[in-house]
């Protein structure tokens, strides 16, 4: 007889957003329809075709390690992962010494640090000869010009095997990057890690700026930007027939994910229940989306059946939501035809209008988004909605949050490459 | 029962070769990898030898070989591997349900290739030749290739090779340093254990043969410079080690459950039996790797197969010419006891990053199904390390296997595979 599946429930949770430098207050500025996004100063961006940004603006939150010798060289991701650590432990209440440590792990979606773009941009244009780069005299001036911390910290692990130690969660500890999806796929990995018994409670999120110029030309040389340099605050306006591309954001987000006995039995206050999971590829093109939404529809029937649901219990959707103009036509088809009649009254929002788009930290963002949705029985909008789209018809609710009971919410991830989570989160007791 | 996990297919590309035979035998035969560098001029860069992947064309591995303008050397790597993994299962016409198939690779770091920045680099100077923001945001655009950030993100290693293989189950790209093949083959198991895909392709790719990875190695104090690394290669637990040799590779491999290789008639090299990870917390490169974290991912690996150490027969180590290997050595007599034979291929290949674990555990799959476990090439005694690293190649019945990878930043992970019966 087969035992009965170990429960994972969120117990707690912690953030540094472009809106604010915790959780709460994140929520609070979504609810209220408040735009995060302003004009770039972390550097020069004024002639780039995008001059804004979700930037965290709260630089105290950078600062606060200053004297922290280990952390001298650090970036901004690692700032802002140890510090949305810090404050999901803390509310999860846990004092750590509870539980055998090795019971205790990580699991992140975390990106690349920022680099030193300027030291590097200036050693390229010093050694190119006209038709490329003399290696040589490269390798001369970038041993004499980079810091070996620096570049240390450049490695995406960094961040989660320096979270492992100053919380002391020496149990599994993993890492993926798996584009935008990769801390909603971090959640997804962290849950069946307590599922399979391998650990009892995960810290999973994420964390990720690449709010740097070559992050920035990045996406710039994609087009996948929105260039309203006007109106910064407009400029993220998902599922808007004048939306114009994504508004690169940055900062972490964290939960404390603990298996269900346990955290009843320690009396855990608990935000819901991690209910299922669904990870798929597009095996499409890196360009492009599935024209169809091929695995965006099959990674939420993942979730939904991982999760023991049929697509009718879904109170609410969570979308990717980037304010590009393929993104929220594909996605709106997928969830029409994965929810059929059932997609005419399931509000689906997308609350990157408000804070942008975190990349590999989104995920985690709009997990705990969801979280506080199902908690204080409130839909969160997607600011910006002026003009409806042909065929994007779905209740995007706009512009305004609203009530509404939400038992069950879906928060969907989708990555460049095609990389498709989706995450089904649920009140709990139910 | 519990859904049981198989291997049925192994691509590799190393410095060994272009195919898993040629590496497995140029191992067992005790063969260097590690010569000249030979990719670009390093000038009087103090490290002139690596593990370089020699007349390595990744379009030849590709179906739709337009795309490889769309990849940077790792991801060739990547769906090189693939390819050869897949047709050595004989799923490369892809699997029977692609919804069932997936992906799960370990990745690197992706540096720019420096021609492509440095084009854009150039003209963004001002008159006194200072690289200039303001003129990169406008002239230096320009000059970049529009999908420039597309062929250096680590997750395209597994984004293409879903897209060569039609693999729309679940897809992962794991990014801890590395540990991330060992960690990518053990979460692809667990993928399939518990029922989300039948099929997956598992392993990682990674090169460290860029001038900007070398000078990150370099300064992080990981290079060996020793002259005769071309011959004895970094000598792993060797008293005279000093430090390891840049490298590259591939290693992807087929896991597939357990029926459903039954039902197509697969051959199996190997089960995989159990799977470990964990952190020692070690940042900070001076100081070693922790002993706990290695432990206790071993330890995991042990207690997940439901054996005894007594069980393992050999250990492939993390191994690589480090001062750390001598963590190692104890955290492996710790969980094993003595006497085990223990082998480190990092020495003759290089360090192969990612790719190193993942090509180690195809090599014990191999192991297991031939009956020879390689030898640790140049090792020249462990002085008093408590463990037996052989030499040479040692043939023998092999019931289990364990396999190490460890990462700079603190993960750890182990994996065991055992003869499938």
């Amino acid at each position: 007889m087969q035992e009965a599946r170990r429960r994972v429930v969120v117990t707690g949770v912690g953030a540094v957003t472009p809106m604010a430098s915790n959780a709460e207050d994140t929520w609070k500025g979504i609810l209220a329809g408040r735009s995060a996004v302003d004009y770039t100063t972390l550097f020069d961006a004024s002639t780039f075709p995008t001059t804004f940004s979700g930037q965290v603006r709260d630089e105290a939150v950078v600062r606060r390690f200053d004297g922290d010798e280990e952390l001298s060289h650090s970036g901004r991701n690692v700032r802002f992962a140890l510090v949305a650590a810090q404050q999901a432990f803390e509310d999860s209440r846990l004092h750590g010494d509870e539980i055998d440590k090795r019971r205790m792990g990580v699991y992140l979606g975390a990106g690349e640090g920022p680099g030193e773009c300027l030291k590097f941009g200036q050693i390229l244009a010093e050694t190119w000869n006209g038709a490329g780069v003399d290696t040589a005299a490269f390798i001369r001036k970038a041993l004499r010009a980079f810091n070996s911390l620096t570049e240390i910290f450049q490695e995406p692990n960094v961040t989660a095997g320096l979270i492992a130690r100053r919380l002391a969660l020496l149990g599994p500890n993993m890492t993926c990057l798996t584009a935008c999806a990769a801390s909603s796929q971090a959640l997804g990995e962290a849950a069946a890690i307590i599922r399979r018994n391998d650990a009892d409670i995960m810290m999973a999120g994420g964390t990720h700026s690449m709010l740097h110029p070559f992050g920035l030309a990045g996406f710039n040389l994609l087009t996948a930007l929105s260039q309203r340099n006007d109106a910064p605050q407009r400029a993220s306006r998902p599922f808007d027939k004048g939306r114009d591309g994504f508004v690169l954001s940055e900062g972490a987000a964290m939960l404390v994910l603990e298996e269900l006995s346990w955290a009843e039995a320690r009396g855990a206050r608990i935000y819901g229940e991690f209910l299922g999971y669904g990870t798929t590829g597009d095996a499409y093109r890196v360009t492009d989306m599935h024209p169809e939404g091929r695995s965006a529809k099959s990674a939420m029937r993942m979730a939904i059946a991982d999760a023991g649901l049929r697509p009718e219990d879904v109170d609410y959707i969570n979308a990717h939501g980037t304010s590009t103009g393929v993104n929220d036509r594909v996605e709106t088809v997928a969830i029409k035809e994965v929810f059929g009649e059932h997609a005419k009254k399931l509000p689906v929002s997308s609350t990157k209008s408000s804070i942008g788009h975190l990349i590999a930290a989104a995920g985690a963002i709009e997990a705990i988004i969801c979280l506080f949705a199902i908690r204080d029985s409130m839909l969160p909008p997607t600011i910006n909605y002026e003009e409806p789209d042909a065929g994007l018809d779905l209740d995007y609710v706009p512009n305004k949050a609203r009530k509404a009971q939400i038992k069950v919410a879906l928060s969907n991830s989708f990555g460049f490459g095609g990389q498709n989570v989706s995450i089904a989160l649920g009140k709990y007791p139910r | 029962m519990p859904r049981r996990v198989v291997v049925t297919g192994i691509g590799i590309v190393s410095p060994l070769g272009l195919k898993a035979a040629a590496h497995f035998e140029g191992l067992v035969s005790g063969k260097c990898g590690i010569a000249a560098i030979t990719a670009f001029e390093v000038g009087d860069f103090p490290v002139r030898a690596a593990g370089e992947v020699k007349d390595f064309k990744g379009n030849k591995f590709l179906k739709n070989r337009k795309a490889i303008k769309m990849m940077a050397r790792d991801i060739q790597l990547s769906v090189a591997a693939a390819s050869l993994a897949a047709a050595d299962a004989g799923v490369y016409d892809g699997a029977p349900d692609p919804t069932r198939f997936g992906v799960s690779m370990g990745a690197g770091l992706i540096p720019t290739e420096l021609d492509e920045l440095a084009a854009g680099a150039a003209v963004s100077v001002d008159g006194a030749k200072q690289f200039d923001l303001r003129r990169f945001g406008k002239e230096g655009l320009a000059n970049l290739f529009p999908l420039w950030l597309l062929k250096y993100l680590p997750n395209m290693l597994n984004s293409h090779v879903a897209i060569e293989y039609d693999a729309q189950g679940p897809n992962n790209c794991i990014t801890a340093g590395n540990a991330s093949g060992v960690l990518a083959i053990g979460e692809a198991a667990r993928v399939i254990e518990r029922d989300q895909a039948d099929l997956m392709l598992a392993g990682a790719a990674e090169t460290k043969i860029h001038p900007l990875s070398l000078v990150r190695l370099y300064l992080a104090g990981k290079l060996s410079t020793a002259a005769d690394m071309t011959e004895r290669g970094t000598r792993p637990f060797g008293p005279r080690r000093s430090g390891l040799a840049a490298s590259e590779g591939g290693a992807v491999a087929v896991l597939e459950e357990e029926g459903h290789a039954r039902a197509r008639g697969a051959r199996v090299y190997a089960e995989i039996a159990g799977f470990g990870s964990s952190c020692g917390g070690q940042l900070v490169p001076e100081v070693s790797a922790d002993a706990c974290g290695a432990l206790e991912a071993m330890r995991q690996a042990i207690a997940d197969a439901g054996m005894t150490a007594g069980d393992v027969d050999a250990v492939f180590a993390d191994a690589s010419g480090l001062p750390e290997d001598e963590v190692e050595a104890r955290a492996i007599a710790d969980a094993l006891g003595a006497g085990r034979a223990v082998t480190a291929t990092r020495g003759a290949l290089g360090h192969m990053m990612s790719a190193a674990g993942a090509a180690d555990v195809c090599v014990a799959a191999m192991s297991i199904a031939k009956g020879v476990v390689p030898g640790t090439l140049g090792t020249d005694g462990t002085g008093d390390m408590p463990i037996d690293v052989i030499s040479e190649a040692r043939s023998g019945e092999y019931g289990a296997i364990l396999v190490n990878a460890f990462s700079f930043g603190g993960q750890t992970s182990s994996i065991i595979l055992k003869k499938h019966a």
